[in-house]
């Protein structure tokens, strides 16, 4: 599994961003889709509109041409003239009269006339005939119905093809015939209105087996397939807008009805593809836009979750450092964030704990660790509290000669090792050493924490100074060095202990009359000739009353009463 | 009822009471049924049973036609319209085309029994024109598309033209019978022909097919159309 911040939070952010990108594309999609539907459907409706319009344009032409040759004078005067329609002279010339008013008329295909019983008199088409009956007699009704005498519908000839006819009354004054003029609904006209209006046009005639293309603008493999779909009655019968489809595509299409009995009829269609071209290719920008937002946020969020995991990286190695106790290498701060704040509290905690090691590494070499725990367990502020301890006060013998008989290095080196044995006794015992002063080492028995046998500890502890040493000065004998010979002054009493001195600074210390009883029985020392002087009290919380000996009363400088003195028993060695 | 601008001589009706006498003792001496002259209203509808006004009724006695005398008429355009739309005359009858216009007519007919036209003329310049066989004839200006007009050029004396509540009074025919014929400007096809059997003297209302009037819209007088500056 990822188990990196940095791959979870890529992987988040990606499936998030693809999931709202995803549906942002179905959106558009599916709103493109639905405009492109809504787009046609409106073109195909305003392209019915163009078509009836067109058509409309177109036999009012028709209409206005033929009107005015129905008016015209000269026509009059040959249709009024001819009389004798069987005279093929007569009939020749009217038949050259129309082909020439049909020279006239760009717009007219063809020209007929049509008598008052329905009968074809001339037709620029067929040329000279014998007259025939006129093929679309419900034209001519329509036209008698109407207020203008005029009526104009497609219509479907003989060999198929859609026309749309005209028929105009010829008023000499009265209505004497007809002048019909048509165009045929052929595949030019078709394309014509295609490129007008961006709209595909098929005249289709409708016919009992069904709907049939008479021409189109369609190309002929697509008029092939739409012939075919066309023989389906739904297809026929559709009403308003509706898909079709024909040569792999779908088309939009709708039927628009033609002037006429029905019979001929408009279908106008446009691909759904060709509409959704500019869709699609706003869905490849979209395509090109998702991925490049997808590379860029995953760029981001590495940035981003590397910005976040370095940081805390870095912290986490700085953790373990300081755990090895390397405070030397802070983290680096590499911004004002959150996590910037992070690193630089967590520098200013290495250098506080760093400290924090220091002042109890110092505490440890200066005091005791005991007292070193002690003050670093308690918040340190000025004061103490009265306890009862044993104070022992140590000072060797001589040592005024020694300095004086010794380089100082060496000096130091031996006091250090005489300092380090004893401390080690002192420490061995339960005590802690207060303080050096000189080659005096002041002791406390009971501190920091209260023990009830501080008074055993402090005079076994003189035991085994006495013994220690014995075997340090046999061993300085041995190497030709002088003895360093140990005075030992014990004492107990009440003492305050805690931290003493200014505000600014200060110390642990023990103090009282006890401290000053230890160190001036430490003078008795000389007096007495033994290497240890124990206060009458101390001697009785000992409880060992077999490891001491009386030396008798005793009264020490600045006291006025006398106390009773004992020292160890020489067999305590 | 006549229109006014029109002047006919009636010279086909009795002169004087005697000769209506003499005229209907002779015709009822070898006919059955009434002796004497009688009227006959014709009631002419179209087919809707709207009254049919400016039908043109005529009546040829079974016994033959007595001769029409010609006379004169007019056909005046004024207004830029023909007045009136419906005349007739008796066959031989002289008609002229005074043109009370401030504009040229050109009054034309294309077709039998009476071709003529009469080029753009103004007053009283047109020579008057002879309807010399019976029939229908139809008028047009060649200038003017909405005025057209018929002259009914009749072979018989006794003929009437409805008014507009559709009905005509041929006066005074002579008994025995005969065939009335209703022709109408917007009749299709020939007049209609109805037997007239000898001794009736009505005729039950008769409806005509009629073709829609062909509606010509008359131009304005003095400018028409758009004016450009």
């Amino acid at each position: 599994m990822l188990t990196r911040f940095r791959d979870r939070l890529l992987l988040y952010l990606l499936l998030l961003l693809a999931v709202v990108l995803g549906f942002n594309f179905f959106l558009v999609r599916r709103a493109n889709l639905e405009n492109a539907h809504r787009t046609i459907d409106e073109d195909l409706r305003a392209a019915a509109q163009v078509f009836e319009r067109v058509f409309q344009m177109r036999m009012d032409k028709l209409r206005l041409g033929a009107s005015l040759m129905s008016d015209d004078w000269a026509f009059r005067r040959l249709y009024g003239e001819t009389e004798d329609f069987s005279d093929p002279v007569k009939r020749r010339t009217l038949l050259s009269g129309l082909e020439n008013y049909r020279a006239r008329m760009r717009d007219a295909a063809f020209l007929q006339l049509v008598s008052l019983d329905d009968e074809l008199l001339a037709d620029t088409q067929t040329g000279l005939s014998t007259p025939v009956s006129f093929a679309f007699p419900g034209l001519i009704r329509a036209a008698e119905q109407a207020d203008d005498y005029t009526a104009m519908r497609f219509e479907v000839l003989p060999d198929g093809a859609i026309a749309l006819l005209v028929a105009v009354p010829l008023l000499l004054p009265d209505p004497s015939g007809w002048i019909v003029a048509g165009f045929l609904a052929d595949d030019r006209l078709a394309r014509d209105f295609r490129n007008m209006t961006g709209v595909e046009v098929s005249f289709v005639v409708n016919t009992a087996g069904g709907s049939i293309i008479s021409s189109s603008s369609l190309s002929p493999p697509v008029r092939l397939a739409v012939a075919e779909d066309l023989l389906a009655p739904a297809v026929s019968e559709a009403r308003g807008v509706f898909d079709l489809s024909a040569a792999n595509e779908t088309w939009i299409s709708t039927w628009t009805g033609l002037p006429g009995d029905g019979t001929a009829r408009g279908l106008l269609q446009r691909p759904l593809a060709q509409e959704l071209m500019p869709f699609r290719r706003l869905e490849a920008t979209l395509h090109g836009l998702t991925g490049f937002t997808l590379v860029l946020s995953a760029l981001l969020a590495i940035w981003l979750a590397r910005g976040i995991s370095r940081p805390v990286q870095e912290l986490s190695l700085g953790v373990k450092r300081i755990a090895e106790g390397r405070y030397d290498e802070p983290v680096a701060v590499g911004s004002r964030d959150e996590l910037g704040q992070l690193s630089s509290a967590f520098n200013a905690m290495a250098r506080g704990l760093e400290e924090r090691d220091r002042v109890r590494d110092l505490l440890g070499k200066n005091v005791s660790p005991e007292i070193a725990a002690e003050l670093l367990r308690r918040p340190a502020v000025l004061g103490g509290e009265e306890k009862d301890v044993t104070i022992m006060f140590t000072d060797v013998r001589g040592f005024t000669s020694l300095s004086e008989s010794a380089a100082p290095a060496d000096l130091l080196a031996t006091l250090n090792e005489y300092f380090t044995e004893l401390t080690c006794v002192i420490e061995a015992h339960g005590g802690i050493v207060d303080k050096y002063i000189g080659d005096a080492v002041m002791a406390v028995f009971g501190v920091p924490l209260a023990t009830d046998d501080h008074a055993r500890r402090a005079v076994a502890c003189a035991a085994e100074v006495r013994r220690v040493l014995g075997a340090y000065n046999a061993a300085r004998a041995a190497a030709g060095l002088p003895r360093l010979d140990t005075g030992m002054g014990l004492a107990t009493g009440k003492v305050i202990s805690r931290n003493m001195g200014s505000a600014a600074r200060h110390d642990y210390a023990v103090i009282g009359d006890t401290v000053n009883l230890a160190a001036r029985l430490q003078d008795e020392t000389k007096t007495y000739k033994v290497d240890s002087v124990i206060a009458a009290r101390t001697a009785a919380a000992c409880g060992h009353p077999d490891w001491l000996q009386p030396l008798g009363q005793v009264t020490v400088r600045g006291k006025t009463e006398a106390i009773e003195v004992f020292t160890l028993r020489d067999s305590l060695a | 009822m006549p229109s006014p601008g029109i002047s006919i001589s009636h010279a086909s009706r009795p002169r004087s009471l005697f000769g209506a006498i003499v005229f209907g003792l002779l015709l009822s001496g070898w006919a059955a049924g009434p002796l004497q002259a009688f009227d006959l209203v014709v009631h002419v509808t179209d087919d809707k049973g709207e009254a049919a006004s400016h039908a043109v009724v005529t009546f040829t006695p079974s016994g033959g036609t007595p001769g029409v005398a010609p006379g004169q008429a007019e056909m005046i355009q004024d207004g830029r319209k023909f007045s009136p739309p419906v005349l007739i005359v008796p066959v031989g009858s002289r008609v002229k085309f005074p043109n009370r216009d401030e504009v040229a007519h050109h009054v034309y007919s294309f077709f039998a029994p009476k071709k003529f036209d009469l080029p753009l003329y103004i007053g009283e310049t047109a020579e008057p024109v002879l309807f010399d066989k019976p029939g229908v004839v139809s008028l047009g200006c060649n200038i003017h598309d909405w005025m057209v007009a018929h002259i009914y050029v009749s072979a018989t004396p006794f003929y009437a033209l409805t008014s507009g509540n559709g009905r005509a009074t041929l006066r005074g025919l002579p008994p025995g019978g005969g065939t009335v014929e209703i022709w109408h400007p917007r009749l299709r096809g020939k007049p209609v022909s109805l037997d007239l059997p000898a001794g009736r003297t009505d005729l039950e209302p008769f409806a005509l097919r009629l073709r829609p009037e062909v509606q010509r819209r008359q131009a304005p007088a003095g400018g028409s159309g758009v004016r450009y500056r």
